[in-house]
């Protein structure tokens, strides 16, 4: 019980002195998630809108595996990216292994499916309710996905939500591709780890703590989009 | 007033002809060999009990649903894109999107590449709905809303609004805003298809009566030579309120 109180007493030291190491760590981890969320979104709103607003052969069976892949371990896909980056792998030329790019693209591959999953179900709901509209005005399909997109995006926003928790929060995927190499793929979760392993718990707490509070800051700001958009936005 | 211009460089839709329409789903016989003709410039009321097949048909012109087969010819030709986009459909309970008012609008005649933009807050203020104009669409009254809805679809300048009862839910003011809006759009020679249960109504609006029963026009005439002497006994029977 003492050394958690002396821990936390650290942590908060630590956080109220912005620790140069540390805010390195975090600044990093943002970078890494965010960029991944950008091109999770881009892709997963694209195809979660198609297979929302069409009709296919295979559409159910593709529903299935696009959700089993939202469970899909971390620690797969960073085996899967690092066989591909690595050395003797088929894109080893590009060296992008032990990268912040090699980490980017790891969690895209992990968020990319539950940004699909999650907004080709808000988007199929609001499809069926407009589709009869949609059809009387003959709306082309890029028409009808950037509508949906549009009146939709209050809900998305919980989509893309969902998103960054799963990336901030990976751990697996990330020290495998990023290699936890110090000031430059070191992020918060891979941090977390290396302090505890090695008993520096001030260290891992303080991290652990600002984990948490980015991951409330970013709930605070969707709740808080939210309720304006109940409001303004006629969600 | 520029409300509904008057249609120029129309592309001739009429006289709309449909010969032996049909439309199976699952074996069921939901549209049996239809036949009729419609000529523009008037008001025609499709009457009938549930189940006849109204709101199918409405569908089927539109173009939301395929037939199996038969023909529907606008001015003797089939049904295409540019024909469809002079066709307004307003729904029984009211699509809106997730935005004012006044984007509702906004969205169709960016769609329709319209750029009167003073058009659209003329029908606002002709219909009390201007200064609710940045509210969401979708907390006006259901009345209100299927006024938003009609004018959406008038505001394109359509030759033809198909209406699937739009007053069924709806309060007798808005009711009769809608029918003086209709009236309006007649006189500028839009054709108006109105589906609707309410004999009254049809008395009061229609120019001319098609009457369905299971799944097929069994009357067509001139509203006041229908509601004294519909000749079928189905007919007569919805008239007199037995069905």
């Amino acid at each position: 019980m003492f050394e958690l109180t002396e821990a936390l007493k650290l942590s908060f030291n630590l956080i109220v002195s912005l620790d140069q190491n540390l805010l390195e760590i975090v600044i990093l981890s943002l970078r890494v998630t965010l960029t991944a969320l950008a091109f999770s979104c881009i892709l997963g709103f694209l195809i979660g809108s198609l297979i929302a607003s069409n009709q296919f052969f295979g559409r159910r069976l593709c529903i299935i595996i696009i959700n089993a892949l939202m469970s899909f371990p971390p620690v797969v896909v960073g085996l899967v990216v690092y066989l591909y980056f690595s050395n003797s792998g088929p894109l080893g030329w590009l060296n992008l292994l032990y990268t912040p790019a090699a980490m980017i693209i790891a969690q895209t591959i992990i968020i990319t499916p539950i940004i699909i999953a999650l907004s080709r179900q808000i988007l199929e709901d609001l499809n069926r309710e407009y589709f009869e509209l949609f059809s009387s005005f003959c709306m082309s399909k890029f028409q009808v996905i950037k509508a949906l997109i549009w009146d939709a995006r209050y809900s998305l926003l919980t989509v893309i939500l969902a998103g960054f928790g799963r990336g901030i929060s990976e751990v697996g995927a990330v020290i495998i591709v990023g290699g936890n190499i110090n000031h430059y793929t070191r992020v918060m979760t891979t941090s977390i780890a290396l302090e505890t392993s090695m008993g520096n718990l001030p260290h891992a707490l303080a991290l652990g703590s600002i984990l948490l509070l980015t991951a409330l800051i970013v709930n605070a700001l969707v709740v808080a989009l939210n309720f304006t958009a109940k409001r303004y936005a006629f969600a | 007033m520029l409300l509904l211009n008057n249609i120029e460089n129309k592309i001739k839709m009429f006289p709309l002809k449909v010969k032996d329409l049909n439309l199976t789903i699952d074996n069921q016989h939901l549209i049996n060999k239809l036949n009729f003709e419609l000529v523009d410039n008037s008001l025609t009321v499709l009457l009938g009990p549930n189940g006849a097949g109204k709101s199918l048909l409405l569908r089927l012109l539109n173009g939301l649903l395929t037939p199996s087969s038969g023909e529907i010819l606008w001015s003797g030709i089939p049904l295409n894109e540019s024909l469809r986009k002079k066709q307004a459909f307003v729904f029984q309970k009211s699509i809106l999107l997730r935005r004012s008012v006044s984007e509702n609008l906004n969205f169709v005649q960016k769609l329709y590449k319209l750029s009167d933009a003073s058009n659209k807050e003329e029908w606002l203020k002709k219909v009390h709905l201007y200064d609710k104009r940045n509210l969401p669409a979708r907390i006006l009254s259901v009345g209100e809303q299927q006024i938003l809805s009609l004018i959406r679809a008038l505001i394109i300048n359509p030759q033809l609004i198909l209406l699937d009862e739009p007053t069924s839910n709806i309060d007798p003011i808005s009711t009769s805003i809608i029918e003086n809006i209709l009236f309006d759009a007649k006189e500028k020679g839009v054709k108006i298809l109105f589906v609707t249960h309410d004999i009254l109504q049809a008395q009061r609006i229609a120019d001319e009566i098609l009457f369905m029963d299971k799944g097929t026009i069994i009357e067509h005439n001139k509203v006041n030579l229908f509601f004294p002497n519909p000749k079928t006994k189905v007919a007569q029977n919805f008239i007199s309120g037995k069905i």
